[in-house]
C-alpha cells in the first residue's frame, strides 16, 4: 500500500499511534507520512515505491500481479556448497539471484520511531532475508539463521527492528529461498493428519513503525491498522523436456560408437559435450552409465530487468544410485549416489559435475527416500509434454508407479502439473522415453509427438519382402536374438504377437495423450519399433528404438536402425532422413526438417535402453519463450 | 518378474523350504521313465556332438549380477539371451532345468528363477515335443516360485501338443490352484480347443482376476500378427480361432469393471476379427452396455485397421 497521508483523526484500535499525533512526524501539510514496503509486483525486474502497479494489489497473486524469488540453489562462489546453505551473500552473481523488497524512507518519522519487518512463521523456515548495510555489505536478518541442517541447527529470525535513521532512509532487503514449495527440509512440522508439512510458497512481510519502548505503533490513513504488506513467492521448479535450448549435452564416455555420434551431433547442434569416464577412479569419473536416468534437469527464476529471467538451471538426483555390488556398504550407498555427481565430494577428490555458478541442485524426495524407489523413478521416464492449452510451460508426463512424494512435488510446483500418468507397467524398464518423444515443429501446436510403432515396422518389413528383400538380414552380427532376415522376423509369431500388443498399449497412450492435450493425428510420427518380451510384461524394443533418441534443438541424435543392406542403404535410415529430415516433415525450428545423426548405441540397446537414456542435456537462461508468471498456476 | 505379484499367493502354498531337484527346477525323477530315458541318452549324445553349445547355456550371464545391473532396469533376465542360442541350445537347456543345475554360487532366489524363467520361455519357443516331460513335470512340480511355474505353463502352452493341451484344461478349473497359471498358459496355444477352452471360462468365471487372466490369454492366442506370422495356411484356422476369441472378449470389453474391460478391449483389438464392429455395435442393445463405451472401443478398432500391416 502506498498513499502517505498521516493519520489525522484519533488513534485507531489499541497501540495504534496516529502519525503526527505526537512526537514529531510529519503532519498538517508537510510532506506525507509513509509506511510502506514494495517489492517488484509488477514484474519488470524492479522495485519501485512510485510505480503504482508495483503498490497496487503488492498484497496478492495472480497472473498479472505478485513479486516472486527463487530457491538459491546455485554455487556462485564455488565453495562446495549451495548459496542457500550459508549466511552470506556469495559475491555479486549471488547478489543478482536475491529478490528485492524495499522499506521506502519516511523522512519525517518521528523520533521515537522504529521500524519492524515481520514475516509469517512457515515461510521463515523456507527462507534467509538479508538488509543491506551503508557500507554495501549485507547482514542476515530475518528467516533461517544457522547452518540449518536440521531443526537442531537452526533459528528462525521472525522480526527485525532497525533505528529512526533507518526509517527515515528507508532499508533494501533481499531474500532467497532454501527450497521450492512441495519440497521437504529434515525440519518438516508433522501435522494432525500424518501428512508432513508442505511449504505453500508464499512469503507474506509485514512492515510497521513502532513506537519504541511502547510496542505501540504508527498508523496513517491508507495504513489504518499500521501494517503495510507486500506477498511473495518463490517460483517454482520447471522441467526443461526435449525443446528446451539446451547448451550442453551429458554421457558417459563407456562406448565410443555412442561417443563418435553424440560427438557429430553436438558439433553440429553447437552444444558442448564432454563425455565422463566410466570409471569412477578417473576425475569426474562416474560408473552409471545412464545418463538420462540418474538425474533430471529443470530450471527455475524470477523477473529480472528489461523482459529477462534472473534464474538457474537446478539439476535433481534420481532417489537411487547404482553402488558395485549387491550389499553395499552404507558409504557406498552414498558414493554411488546421484547426489555424489552433482555435489561432488570434495573429501575423495570427485568435483561437482552440476552444482557451480547458476547450475543448483535439490532432492525432490523426502529424506527418509534416500536409496529407495524403482526404475519409474529413473528419469527417463519423466518428460514434459511441450506448450498446449493452458499449459503454457507445458506439462510433465511420467508412468504410473512413480515415487509419491516426486509426485507431490511436481503438482505442487503448480505450472507444469498435475502431471500426465501413463501405465508403462508393460515395459521391462517401464519409461515413457521408450514409446514417446517430443520435437520441435513449424506448425501451430510448435511440436509433434514420436512414437514408437509396432504396426509401421511390421508394414515396413512386409513391404521389404514384397520388393524382394525378404532375404535381407536385420541386425547384421549381432546375436542370435537379433539378426534375423526379413523373411524370419515376418515369421517369428512371439515377435509378431508381442509387437502387436505393444501397439495397442501405446494407441492406448496416444489416446490418452490426445485427450489430455488436443493433439491430433497431424501431430503425430510413428517410428518402426517391435517389441519383445523378456518375461511377462516385460516388453522391450527388439530393434534399436529409434523414438528414444535425442533432441538438440533441430538437431537428432538417433539409434542406428541396423536394417538389412539394399542397394548399400539401410531403408530404416533412409525412411527417418525422409520423414524426419525433410520439409513435408515440418519439423525442427524452421520446418525444414530435423538435422538426422544416427548413433550406434548397441551395447546400451542391449542392455535395454538407448541414446536418449544414454544422455542428457541441459539449458541456460533464457529458458523458455513464456513467463511462468504469467500462468497463474 | 514384477508382473507376476498376483499370482503369488496361490503360488506361494506350494512352496517348500527347499527344492530337492538335480536340475534347477525338478529332477530326473520327476519325469515319466520312458522320456526320462530318451531325454538322458539325447542329452549324453548331443553333449558329446557339441560341448560347445552346453557350455554356452552354462555361460549365460543375464542373470547374474554383475551382468544385470548394468541394465538400464537393473532386473535378472536370460530370455532374450537364452533365445539368442537358438534350437540347438534345447538340450542343454533341458538338461540345466530337470537334470543336472550349472552351479548356483551365490545367486539369489530371484537371480536363480530368472536363469529358469528365461530357460522355459526360450524352450517354449523352439517347440520341439521332447520338451513336453520337462516342461509338465515343472508346472505340477511342488516346489516353486510362482514365477517359474507360470513361465512353464507358457512353455507348455507354446508346445500346443495334445498333452499339454490336456495338463493345462485340467488344472483351468475354478478351484484348482494352478487355475491362472494353467489359463495364462493356454493363453499362449494357438489352437481353437484352446481358445473355445478359454473362452468358455470368460464366458461363465465370476471371479474378477480369472476374468481378467482369461481376456489377456485369449488376446495372445488370438492376436492377428501372430496367425499372420504362420502363413497362408494357418488363415482359416486362424479365423475361427480369432472368431472364438473376439465373441467372448465383445461382452467384456464394454460391460462390467474397468480393469476387465481394459484387458478384454485390448485383447479385442489384438485379435482384430473381421467381425469385430458388428460384434461391438450389437452389445449396444445389451442391457447394462455403456454405448460411449462402445464408441470408443469402434473408434479404436477402425483406426486400427486403418494403419494394420497387410
Amino acid at each position: 500500500m502506498v498513499r502517505y497521508r498521516w493519520l489525522t483523526s484519533s488513534v485507531i484500535g489499541l497501540g495504534l499511534v496516529a502519525c503526527g499525533s505526537d512526537s514529531g512526524g510529519g503532519g498538517g501539510s508537510g510532506p506525507p507520512d509513509i509506511i510502506d514496503v514494495v517489492a517488484d509486483t509488477s514484474r519488470d525486474g524492479l522495485v519501485n515505491a512510485d510505480d503504482p502497479k508495483d503498490q497496487e494489489r503488492e498484497n496478492e497473486w495472480d497472473a498479472t500481479v505478485g513479486a516472486s524469488f527463487i530457491a538459491n540453489l546455485d554455487d556462485d562462489d564455488k565453495d562446495g556448497k549451495r548459496d542457500c546453505e550459508d549466511e552470506i551473500v556469495n559475491g555479486p552473481a549471488d547478489l543478482a539471484d536475491l529478490a528485492v523488497f524495499k522499506v521506502s524512507p519516511w523522512p519525517t518519522a518521528p523520533q521515537d520511531a522504529e521500524g519492524v519487518v515481520i514475516i509469517d512463521p512457515e515461510a521463515a523456515e523456507s527462507v534467509r532475508i538479508w538488509r543491506d548495510n551503508p557500507d554495501g555489505t549485507q547482514a542476515l536478518v530475518l528467516g533461517s539463521k544457522g547452518p540449518c541442517t536440521s531443526a537442531a541447527d537452526c533459528q528462525y529470525l521472525l522480526e527485525y527492528r532497525f533505528a529512526q535513521a533507518e526509517v527515515l532512509t528507508g532499508v533494501t532487503f533481499r531474500i532467497e529461498g532454501r527450497r521450492f514449495k512441495g519440497m521437504p527440509l529434515s525440519s518438516l512440522i508433522p501435522q494432525d493428519d500424518g501428512k508432513k508439512f508442505l511449504w505453500s510458497g508464499f512469503v507474506d512481510v509485514a512492515f510497521m513503525v513502532a513506537k519504541k519502548g511502547t510496542g505501540e505503533r504508527y498508523a496513517t490513513t491508507d495504513v489504518p491498522d499500521g501494517f503495510d504488506r507486500v506477498k511473495l513467492r518463490v517460483a517454482p521448479w520447471l522441467m526443461l523436456g526435449s525443446l528446451g535450448r539446451h547448451d550442453t549435452l551429458y554421457s558417459s564416455g563407456f562406448y565410443s560408437p555412442l561417443v563418435e555420434g553424440n560427438t557429430a551431433a553436438a558439433q553440429a547442434a553447437k552444444v558442448a559435450y564432454s563425455p565422463y569416464s566410466p570409471d569412477p577412479s578417473d576425475f569426474g569419473g562416474w560408473s552409471d552409465i545412464w545418463t538420462e536416468d540418474f538425474f533430471q534437469t529443470g530450471w527455475t527464476g524470477f523477473p529480472g530487468p528489461n523482459g529477462t529471467v534472473q534464474g538457474m538451471r537446478i539439476f535433481n538426483p534420481r532417489p537411487w544410485g547404482r553402488p558395485p555390488s549387491q550389499n553395499p556398504t552404507p558409504e557406498q550407498v552414498k558414493d554411488y549416489h546421484p547426489t555424489r555427481w552433482i555435489w561432488g565430494n570434495p573429501e575423495k577428490g570427485r568435483p561437482a559435475a552440476a552444482l557451480g555458478p547458476d547450475q543448483g541442485a535439490a532432492e525432490f524426495y523426502n529424506p527418509e527416500n534416500f536409496q529407495t524407489g524403482n526404475t519409474q523413478d529413473s528419469h527417463g521416464n519423466h518428460d514434459l509434454v511441450p506448450p498446449h492449452k493452458d499449459y503454457k510451460m507445458g506439462r510433465i508426463l511420467h508412468g504410473n508407479k512413480v515415487m509419491q512424494n516426486t509426485q507431490d512435488f511436481y503438482t505442487a510446483q503448480g505450472v507444469q502439473g498435475p502431471p500426465i500418468v501413463l501405465d508403462t507397467t508393460w515395459l521391462a524398464v517401464e519409461h515413457v522415453d521408450e514409446f514417446f518423444h517430443f520435437v520441435p515443429a513449424k506448425t501451430p501446436l510448435g511440436w509433434k509427438l514420436l512414437v514408437a510403432s509396432p504396426a509401421l515396422m511390421t508394414k515396413m518389413l512386409q513391404d521389404l519382402k514384397a520388393k524382394g528383400q525378404g532375404s535381407g538380414t536385420l541386425h547384421q552380427g549381432r546375436g542370435g536374438n537379433f539378426q534375423k532376415t526379413v523373411d524370419e522376423a515376418l515369421a517369428d509369431t512371439k515377435l509378431m504377437q508381442w509387437s502387436e500388443a505393444a501397439d495397442v498399449k501405446i494407441q492406448g497412450h496416444i489416446d490418452q495423450m490426445k485427450m489430455e492435450t488436443g493433439l491430433t493425428d497431424a501431430d503425430i510420427i510413428e517410428i518402426p519399433t517391435w517389441f519383445e518380451d523378456l518375461g511377462v510384461n516385460e516388453k522391450v524394443a527388439w530393434n534399436p528404438g529409434m523414438v528414444n533418441m535425442r533432441m538438440l534443438g533441430s538437431v537428432a541424435s538417433i539409434a542406428k536402425p541396423f536394417g538389412p543392406d539394399v542397394g548399400g542403404k539401410d531403408p530404416f535410415e533412409e525412411d527417418i532422413f525422409a520423414r524426419l529430415g525433410g520439409p513435408s516433415s515440418q519439423l525442427g525450428s524452421d520446418g525444414q526438417g530435423l538435422k538426422v545423426f544416427f548413433t550406434d548405441d548397441w551395447s546400451y540397446h542391449d542392455s535395454l535402453g538407448e541414446v536418449h537414456c544414454a544422455t542428457n542435456e541441459s539449458a541456460p537462461a533464457p529458458f523458455a519463450a513464456g513467463f511462468w508468471w504469467e500462468t497463474a498456476k | 518378474m514384477k508382473a507376476l505379484t498376483r499370482l503369488l499367493g496361490i503360488g506361494l502354498f506350494l512352496l517348500a523350504p527347499s527344492a530337492l531337484a538335480d536340475g534347477i527346477s525338478v529332477g530326473p525323477s520327476a519325469l515319466p521313465n520312458e522320456a526320462r530315458a530318451k531325454l538322458e541318452n539325447d542329452i549324453a549324445a548331443a553333449k558329446a556332438a557339441q560341448p560347445k553349445l552346453f557350455a554356452a547355456v552354462k555361460n549365460v550371464k543375464g542373470h547374474r549380477p554383475e551382468h544385470y545391473g548394468k541394465n538400464r532396469n537393473p532386473f535378472p533376465t536370460a530370455a532374450r539371451e537364452l533365445r539368442g542360442l537358438g534350437p540347438a541350445a534345447l538340450l542343454p537347456m533341458l538338461e540345466a532345468l530337470a537334470f543336472q543345475a550349472p552351479d548356483r554360487g551365490k545367486l539369489t532366489d530371484a537371480e536363480w528363477d530368472a536363469l529358469a524363467i528365461g530357460m522355459l520361455e526360450a524352450v517354449g519357443v523352439i517347440k520341439d515335443a521332447r520338451s513336453g516331460a520337462v516342461v509338465g513335470a515343472i508346472f505340477e512340480a511342488s516346489a516353486l516360485r510362482p514365477g517359474v511355474r507360470l513361465a512353464a505353463a507358457r512353455a507348455a502352452g507354446r508346445l500346443g501338443g495334445d498333452a499339454e493341451l490336456a495338463l493345462l484344461t485340467s488344472h483351468a478349473k475354478s478351484g484348482d490352484p494352478l487355475e491362472l497359471h494353467a489359463i495364462h498358459g493356454l493363453g499362449e496355444m494357438m489352437r481353437l480347443d484352446a481358445a473355445k477352452h478359454v473362452a468358455q471360462i470368460l464366458g461363465s468365471t465370476k471371479d474378477a482376476q480369472v476374468a481378467e487372466a482369461a481376456a489377456t490369454a485369449l488376446g495372445t492366442l488370438g492376436s492377428s500378427w501372430a496367425w499372420k506370422s504362420l502363413g497362408p495356411k494357418a488363415q482359416a484356422t486362424g479365423l475361427e480361432v480369432r472368431k472364438v476369441c473376439a465373441n467372448a472378449l465383445a461382452p467384456r470389453a464394454v460391460r462390467g469393471k474397468a480393469a476387465l474391460r481394459t484387458a478384454a478391449s485390448e485383447a479385442l483389438l489384438m485379435v482384430d476379427h473381421p467381425e469385430t464392429l458388428d460384434l461391438l455395435r450389437a452389445q449396444r442393445s445389451v442391457s447394462g452396455t455403456d454405448a460411449r463405451v462402445v464408441d470408443g472401443l469402434v473408434v479404436r478398432v477402425e483406426r486400427k485397421r486403418q494403419r494394420a500391416p497387410k
